[in-house]
């Protein structure tokens, strides 16, 4: 019996290693391929890079003999997320404390509206909302892109807020107002700041795919001037040839490096965050 | 009296202005186009002359012809394959996690990196991987002497949906595993104790506790698997494009071609009409379950 035990852990012990190398070693070939020349790559994929080779990530950066630069999405990317971001924990919370402390009229169909939103698939929405940034004249406008991506999210942020809030003791908030403390006021320097492991979670379980964000981006955010990172990095399976393989996989690396180092740094809370986020 | 009814005007007020920023971006980035959606669904219109209102037309349309079913069947074919995958190599992973097998915290964190690349990234770089002549799946094969194993992976029409699948698999088998592994680590220690006092074994500890313990949270995760895979458009409209011949089409990409390649407003409208109460429907089922199963526990 136990020598049985001991050769079922050996066999799991051994399918995981092998788990690990198939998701681990597509990632470290990427890494290793962008610090390798072009010739390095085609005649030994495989190999540690001989000698290291860093032209390829100020080559796609700048972007000037491959006709595509990273440097301008790269920023693009940054802005838009961290706007997002930003718009959608302040619209979130504000309308989430709503929701669980004043009573207005309209309080439960607000609520009942946002819950339903939270069945609606996006992706499906992609040519009306096309449609209206034409209409608007905000084609290529990240000024457009911003409140849409931050608008996508919101339903269920505001769910979590909500959540959040109803789990606050009332007791130091109505000492605020009889202290005569403004709602406002006290939401914003009592409430928020009890707050904090909650819009860690919104912002956990969104920045990945607002980051990533594919679909809208490229559709609405189209001049090279405008384009965020995803666009650009799908263009080089199509403007780029073999002989600019190096360039391509260092714009691969730099496009993942960030949340990479987030995920190195908060792994912790982010595997909380996305285990409650995601379940609610 | 009237300073009863002024302060709760005033109350009334402050709800609205709070409630304000959110229900604005909602309504005009969500429920607008959900209306217009629907509203263009009955007009045929190229967006350059006037649409002209044709009825279900384009429902009829739809139906009538191939595309759609085709579309249907690799969505569907797609989201059991990848659902199935990814829950399966999650449920294992982490049941072995749980058990703390040497080396569990190493795995943990390792086997979440890929969730967290750009959906992009992963799609252009195992595009690359897949290429048949300098790709690094057909040099694997050649390098260990399965030569005749070799193939155009996304450019065959047998191989090009399994590509993508395994693909997705690959990326997303470290969330459901994550998931289900906070849900194991939830199951109180007590339970665990008394049960090895009570002499159990490892299998009928995964059959008896833990697997019963965690029945919600696996529905949660296959649903929320289930909605995420109908709707994915990211991964195929970069790898294959819906191609070869039509072979990766999906719903998402369907959608788009008609729309922004053939300019067919009032017929994209129809599909994403279609998507929506497709995905809708069965997100209103999870959330109405979940939130019941909820109610149970407490």
């Amino acid at each position: 019996m136990k020598e049985k035990l001991r050769i079922s852990r050996v066999l799991i012990q051994l399918l995981l290693v092998i788990w690990s190398l198939v998701q681990l070693y597509p990632v470290i070939v990427m890494f290793m391929a962008s610090l390798k020349t072009d010739s390095q790559i085609t005649l030994d994929l495989f190999g540690l890079p001989k000698p290291i080779d860093l032209q390829n990530f100020p080559e796609v950066w700048f972007g000037k003999d491959i006709g595509l630069t990273l440097g301008t999405p790269v920023l693009n990317s940054v802005v838009i997320t961290a706007l997002t971001l930003l718009l959608l924990c302040f619209g979130a919370a504000l309308c989430g404390y709503a929701l669980s402390r004043f009573r207005f009229p309209g309080n439960k169909v607000v609520y009942y509206l946002l819950v339903s939103l939270i069945a609606i698939p996006m992706q499906a929405l992609i040519l009306p909302i096309y449609l209206f940034a034409k209409d608007l004249g905000a084609l290529n406008s990240i000024w457009f892109v911003i409140p849409m991506l931050a608008a996508f999210q919101i339903p269920f942020s505001v769910i979590i807020m909500k959540t959040n809030f109803e789990s606050l003791p009332h007791v130091v908030e109505e000492a605020a107002y009889i202290d005569g403390c403004s709602k406002f006021k006290t939401f914003w320097h009592i409430v928020m700041p009890m707050s904090r492991g909650s819009i860690a979670t919104i912002i956990i379980v969104n920045l990945v795919s607002i980051w990533g964000e594919f679909m809208f981006s490229s559709t609405i955010l189209m001049l090279p001037n405008v384009r965020t990172l995803p666009t650009a990095v799908s263009l080089f399976t199509t403007n780029m040839y073999n002989s600019t393989l190096g360039p391509l996989f260092a714009g691969l690396s730099i496009a993942s490096f960030p949340l990479i180092i987030v995920y190195f740094i908060f792994q912790k809370q982010i595997v909380k965050g996305m285990a409650v986020g995601s379940v609610k | 009296m009237v300073v009863k009814r002024k302060r709760l005007l005033q109350e009334w007020g402050i709800g609205y202005a709070f409630v304000l920023p959110a229900v604005a971006l909602v309504g005009v980035f969500l429920v607008y186009p959900l209306i217009r959606s629907i509203y263009l669904s009955f007009f045929s219109w190229n967006g350059i002359s006037a649409p002209k209102f044709i009825g279900l037309v384009n429902y009829v349309k739809l139906f009538h012809g191939k595309e759609i079913w085709n579309a249907f069947l690799h969505t569907i074919l797609y989201t059991v394959c990848s659902v199935t995958g990814t829950v399966l190599i999650g449920l294992l992973i982490a049941l072995a996690i749980e058990r703390r097998i040497r080396g569990w915290r190493f795995y943990k964190f390792a086997l979440y990196i890929s969730v967290m690349l750009p959906v992009t990234v992963v799609a252009v770089l195992f595009a690359k991987f897949f290429e048949p002549n300098y790709g690094l799946f057909n040099a694997l094969l050649r390098s260990i002497g399965l030569e005749r194993f070799t193939q155009n992976w996304l450019g065959d029409p047998k191989t090009a949906l399994g590509s993508i699948i395994a693909v997705s698999v690959w990326q997303y088998s470290g969330f459901t595993m994550l998931l289900l592994l906070a849900a194991m680590e939830s199951i109180d220690p007590a339970v665990h104790e008394a049960a090895t006092i009570d002499g159990i074994n490892e299998r009928q500890r995964i059959f008896y506790i833990t697997l019963p313990c965690i029945k919600r949270p696996l529905f949660v995760v296959v649903m929320l698997q289930i909605i995420f895979s109908f709707k994915t458009f990211d991964i195929f409209w970069i790898m294959t494009g819906g191609g070869p011949a039509l072979k990766t089409e999906v719903l998402t990409t369907m959608l788009y071609r008609t729309a922004f390649s053939y300019g067919k407003y009032g017929l994209a409208s129809a599909i994403s009409v279609v998507m929506i109460l497709i995905i809708s429907l069965i997100s209103l089922y999870y959330l109405k379950k979940s939130k019941l199963g909820e109610q149970v526990v407490e």
